[in-house]
């Protein structure tokens, strides 16, 4: 995951970050409970989004059901139309290299076969949704849809450079679901930073969130009434278990959600100092050697993989040392 | 010619009238009207040219409602030729004249008697249950000929049948099914007897299929509601079921024939079962006094003095059953189940292994050795014994069952401490196996300087995740109500994960069911239920302050209503509660019997009656010699200790005027309280709902007064959580603590109480004190990540390096989606500890998830010295 990140690193231009756009559609509720509930899920979302992780506040949309109801922070209802107007809008005004991040918080419904979230008006259809983001194109492109019986809603918006996450894996689990709740914990706090490499990748993102539902209704004693699915290979066909490897989980794991101080430093660094761009390229040759060695774990020795192991760590750690010595980040 | 025509005219209408009066007498007889079917039948049999069929009949009704001298003489009186010698066979045989039975059966089965057929079946039953196997299949072989080459069979040729068939299924578990077709044959040829449907449920709870035997048995009464053998079918579903019941319909069964062996037998069993030697001895007695020779009677009678240690006895009644049956399964076979029953695992063992010694075919007996084999920690032999029992015998559910979890074994870890042979679900393993151990260990310390002694080790200790595979394990069955179970040395109980937390604290059932391990070693196993089952919980109360049963209101209200049973009888509420309750509340008494016991008598009395037991002797001896009183001075002396101990809560507890509402209002409660100040749940209630109204001072002194009227109330929702609220609330941190570590202290399971505990200390700066809460939380829960990280944090700070690596540990082993950081916190934890190895390999771990994890690649190179 890292390789890719820093191959986007390196090979972006310098001259412009890549910037995440965020938008936030909570559906109808309901009643308050739900409604305080999802409002609470977005805006955690949207604070983690924008102080934890850098995301600018002008790159946040927020369409839910009352925008009176926190001022400045709901831009508009949602509905299908307010939505199609705040992605077309996104598509005029986001750089070409920009990520979009579309976050879905409500009910979800699947009648005759067909997956709906719910909104004031008519319901969104993925089929609706998929044209909007044709829009988008071909800037890389997030949908979590954390509704229930959302499933339906992969086969649709699969396509390249779109990574689709559905908190569901089918229609036909249509309890109420609790993997936004832990995606938001996602952004919005520690212990998400799988790799430690100081940013949040959507696979990480999605890995937390998945893993703490599991563990939620573990502990509460119940029947696992969600299970959150991930595509973003384009062929319509979510995994449980992404990877950020191969197929399912390679875009996820470079899709980083705003950006992370230390490596836009680095990277403008880098710019200017081809020493530390050496090093940097060094680093991800040792970290290339570590790829390999891991792969390879399963038939190793446990005690000779962990020799290799422990002298490509020290390798690693030594060069990171030098290129924060030479005013690179981690 | 008149006298002819006259005759004729009697003769034409005596035809129909006769037949009307067959007709209404066996009506009688199968509604259960039995004195009016015997009048009708003897009427018929006076008549002159009355045919067998009469005086068959007649017996028939006779025996069923015991007057089998009555039957039997008229039998003879009759002439007692070929087509009444089954009928006679069948008195004989009730009464236990073996011989003279088998002579009639053959007299009639060769005599080609009308209903030789079911001679046949009643001789081929009599030769098999003498042991006379190969004659006796072969007999039964022979209906199946029957069946399959006759025409139309009548209902009592089915019956026979599916008896024959039901017999053969010992070496083919498929006719079972047969037997049960033939069955319900039977009770289509003739819907008005009770007997198809009794015979169908005495098969199908022989079958273990409890559902359909109430419901078989349950058509049978509600033809006849008296039907002996249909009482005694249900009772023994209900027993099965463990429903209550089975009593009242025995007695009923009794009611219509006093002189039935099976009811007394079964009694006699219920009875043992209850360790009520004396009854059960009685009813035995009553049981060979109609039917010396009924061997459910002599079995039981032997279980009976095996378990008393009565040798001489035991070998007597034996002696008895084998001369009547020498293959002696069905005896071996109930002194094992009788002896499980007194926990007696190992003899069960014994006694079942010479069952299957003596016949092949005895598959329950099969079972029941590999059952055992399990419970005294043979794995290996019983699950080998057991997959024997369930191939001869598929439709067993608990060797099912218990094969089913045996499967599960291989997800199990066993792993080794001093004492211990822990057996742990491979998911859970790394978390619980430091805290199951510790605790453990200690446990057994403490236990074995309290009792001089120790019993076998190791000690096998298993937890099962999942309650209803504790219960299979235990049962065979799921629905076992209990926590844990001690078979001796090995222990089986519920993991903490199988429960939610705070249903129940695993590391207080550890040390109760290690206690049990103790008491079962030093007595042989001979300690009753009552006296274990107390000691366990005073040995709980000595574990740690809270642990045990706490006091409870109904608890109060049940000994103020005297239905508990007295000290000297308190088996009877374990064995024979009267209520559900009962169980619950004698497990409190009996634990109270003990803290009256050490108060009194010093703690080495109960030791004392232990090694007591342990030589056979009872508990009215050994009250006498330990305690050097009567039982009704026992009595009394606890009861006045009961009333002493619990004077406040007796008295504020005392329900004056109506119950409050659930919902009643403030100003109700207000009035109520008023009205009864020295009433606890008002004074309680009014506390509670002062809190809720903002009123805080208001409500601290009606909590205060609750906690003066009743300071031993243990439920969370008591004044001591309410008022820990207040305290906090006013910034008053050390008085909450104190609160909630008051409330801690009396609730074993608190878990929130003590987290709560832990938050305040931690505000209040008493590390120690918050990491202690904390403790004694992961003893009810110790899945939750984010207790163990506190701990851990609050270990380091204390500089308890070896506790925060345990925390960290067990961080690392509730899988925590960032396991880079949480190998990262161990391996620091570990250099801390001076463990350098080891937290070289922690880092290790925490770096191949994340290999740029900066702080970890710094340690790793600190771990290095330095310089990599």
């Amino acid at each position: 995951m890292l390789l890719a990140g820093i191959a986007l690193a390196l090979g972006a231009a310098p001259l412009r970050a890549q910037d995440t756009h965020l938008v936030l559609v909570v559906g109808l509720s309901g009643d308050d409970r739900y409604r305080e509930r999802f409002r609470g899920w977005a805006s955690t979302i949207r604070d983690g989004a924008v102080d934890r992780l850098g995301v600018s506040e002008a790159n946040v949309v927020w369409l839910g059901d009352d925008p009176t109801a926190t001022p400045g922070r709901i831009h508009d209802r949602a509905t299908v139309a307010n939505l199609r107007t705040a992605l077309a809008g996104l598509a005029q005004r986001a750089g070409a290299a920009d990520r979009v991040v579309l976050v879905l918080i409500g009910h979800g419904t699947e009648r005759e076969g067909k997956p709906l979230f719910n909104l004031t008006g008519p319901d969104l259809t993925p089929t609706d949704l998929s044209l909007m983001l044709g829009a988008l194109a071909p800037r890389r492109v997030a949908v979590v849809n954390t509704s229930s019986a959302c499933g339906g809603f992969v086969a649709e918006l699969s396509g390249p450079g779109r990574t689709i996450i559905a908190a569901t894996r089918s229609g036909r689990e249509n309890n109420e679901t609790w993997f936004a709740g832990f995606f938001a914990d996602a952004l919005a706090k520690d212990g998400s930073d799988l790799d430690k490499d100081g940013r949040i990748s959507l696979l990480e993102a999605f890995e937390y969130a998945r893993r703490e539902t599991g563990r939620y209704f573990e502990e509460k004693k119940l029947l696992v009434t969600e299970h959150a699915v991930l595509d973003d290979d384009g062929d319509g066909e979510a995994t449980m278990e992404p990877t950020p490897g191969q197929g399912d989980g390679v875009l996820a794991g470079a899709f980083y959600v705003g950006g992370g101080a230390r490596s836009a430093e680095t990277q403008a660094a880098a710019a200017n100092d081809p020493v530390l761009r050496g090093l940097l390229t060094e680093r991800a040759a040792v970290e290339e050697k570590l790829a390999t060695l891991r792969a390879r774990k399963a038939e190793m020795q446990a005690d000779a993989y962990d020799r290799e192991l422990e002298t490509l760590l020290v390798e690693l750690a030594l060069k990171s040392r030098e290129i924060k010595e030479h005013g690179g980040g981690g | 010619m008149i006298r002819r025509l006259v005759a004729a005219g009697v003769l034409a209408c005596a035809a129909p009238l006769a037949a009307q009066s067959r007709g209404a007498a066996l009506e009688a007889w199968q509604t259960g009207k039995y004195d009016e079917a015997i009048a009708a039948y003897q009427e018929l049999a006076q008549r002159p040219g009355a045919p067998p069929d009469v005086h068959r009949d007649l017996a028939r009704v006779l025996l069923e409602v015991g007057r089998t001298d009555e039957a039997e003489r008229g039998l003879r009186a009759a002439g007692a030729g070929p087509d009444l010698s089954n009928a006679l066979g069948e008195v004989l045989l009730a009464t236990g004249k073996l011989d003279a039975a088998e002579a009639a059966f053959r007299a009639a089965a060769d005599g080609r008697a009308r209903d030789g057929v079911l001679a046949r079946a009643n001789l081929a039953e009599l030769l098999w249950n003498r042991g006379r196997r190969a004659e006796a299949l072969r007999m039964f072989d022979a209906f199946i000929d029957l069946y399959n080459q006759s025409g139309r069979l009548g209902a009592a040729e089915l019956m026979a049948v599916g008896r024959a068939v039901a017999h053969l299924g010992a070496t083919n578990p498929q006719l079972f099914q047969d037997a049960l077709m033939a069955f319900d044959q039977a009770s289509g040829a003739a819907p008005g007897d009770p007997l198809p449907k009794v015979l169908a449920g005495e098969l199908f709870l022989e079958k273990y299929n409890g559902t359909e035997a109430h419901a078989s048995f349950k058509e049978a009464l509600a033809r006849n509601p008296k039907h002996p053998a249909a009482l005694l079918g249900e009772a023994r579903a209900l027993a099965f079921d463990g429903a209550p019941g089975a009593r009242a319909l025995i007695q009923l069964a009794l009611g219509v024939n006093p002189r039935s062996a099976p009811a007394h037998a079964l009694l006699a069993r219920m009875a043992l079962e209850s360790e009520d030697f004396a009854t059960s001895v009685r009813e035995a007695d009553a049981a060979l006094a109609a039917n010396p020779a009924s061997v459910e009677a002599l079995a039981v009678l032997a279980a009976g003095r095996f378990l008393a240690g009565d040798q001489r006895g035991f070998e007597a009644a034996r002696d008895r059953a084998l001369a009547i049956d020498p293959t002696g399964a069905e005896l071996f076979t109930t002194v094992a189940e009788m002896s499980v029953q007194h926990r007696r695992y190992a003899e069960a063992v014994a006694m079942a292994g010479r069952a299957v010694a003596l016949d092949s075919l005895a598959w329950g007996a099969r079972g029941l050795l590999g059952m055992n084999q399990l419970r005294v920690g043979a794995i290996a032999e019983g699950r080998a014994n057991l997959e024997r029992a369930f191939a001869g015998d598929p439709y067993n559910v608990w060797f099912k069952n218990t094969l089913d979890l045996l499967d599960t074994f291989s997800r199990y870890r066993t792993v080794r401490t001093p004492h211990y042979e822990l057996f742990l679900r491979e998911d859970e393993a790394d978390l619980l196996e430091p805290y199951v151990a510790a605790l453990g260990e200690e446990a057994f310390t403490a236990l074995a300087r309290r009792y001089g002694t120790e019993p076998p080790t190791p000690i096998r200790l298993e937890l099962f995740p999942r309650h209803a595979d504790f219960s299979v394990r235990t049962l065979g069955l799921t629905g076992l109500g209990a926590l844990g179970v001690a078979f001796g040395s090995v222990l089986v109980m519920d993991s903490p994960s199988a429960h939610e937390p705070g249903e129940f604290n695993w590391g207080s059932t550890l040390w109760h069911e290690l206690a049990h391990a103790f008491h079962l070693g030093m007595t042989k196993n001979r300690v009753p239920r009552w006296f274990t089952e107390g000691l366990a919980v005073h040995e709980q109360r000595a574990g740690r302050p809270g642990w045990g049963h706490p006091v409870s209101l109904s608890f109060l209200d049940a000994y103020r209503e005297g239905r508990l049973a007295p000290a000297s009888n308190l088996n009877r509420g374990f064995m024979q509660p009267d209520y559900p309750e009962e169980v619950i509340h004698s497990y409190f008494l009996s634990s109270l019997v003990f803290a009256w016991m050490e108060q009194t008598h010093g703690k080495d009395a109960a030791v004392r009656m232990l090694k007591g037991y342990g030589e056979g002797k009872d508990t009215p001896a050994l009250v006498r010699e330990v305690l050097g009183m009567d039982p009704p001075a026992f009595d009394k002396a606890v009861d006045d200790y009961v009333r002493e101990r619990y004077a406040d809560a007796f008295r504020s507890t005392i329900l004056v005027g109506d119950p409050l509402p659930p919902d009643a209002p403030l100003e109700a409660v207000q009035a109520a309280a008023r009205r009864n100040p020295g009433y606890f749940p008002a004074r309680l209630r009014l506390g509670q709902l002062l809190v809720e109204a903002g009123k805080p001072a208001e409500a601290e002194v009606e909590l205060k007064e609750a906690l003066r009227l009743f300071p031993t109330y243990a439920e969370v929702d008591g004044p001591y959580l309410y008022l820990a609220r207040i305290h906090r609330e006013r910034k008053e941190l050390d008085r909450a603590a104190n609160a909630l570590l008051q409330l801690g202290n009396l609730n074993e399971s608190a878990y929130e109480v003590h987290v709560l505990e832990a938050d305040v200390r931690r505000e209040m700066g008493d590390l120690a004190g918050a990491a202690g809460a904390l403790e004694r939380a992961l003893l009810v829960n110790p899945y939750d990540l984010a207790v163990h990280q506190k701990l851990a944090d609050m270990d380091t700070q204390l500089g308890r390096h070896d506790a925060a690596v345990r925390e960290r540990r067990a961080v690392v082993a509730l899988n925590p989606v960032d396991r880079a950081e949480a190998h990262y916190r161990l391996a620091r934890a570990l250099l801390q500890a001076g463990s350098r190895d080891e937290a070289r390999r922690e880092v290790l771990r925490s770096l191949e998830a994340a290999p740029n994890y900066e702080q970890a690649l710094e340690l790793l190179l600190e771990l290095r010295g330095g310089g990599g």
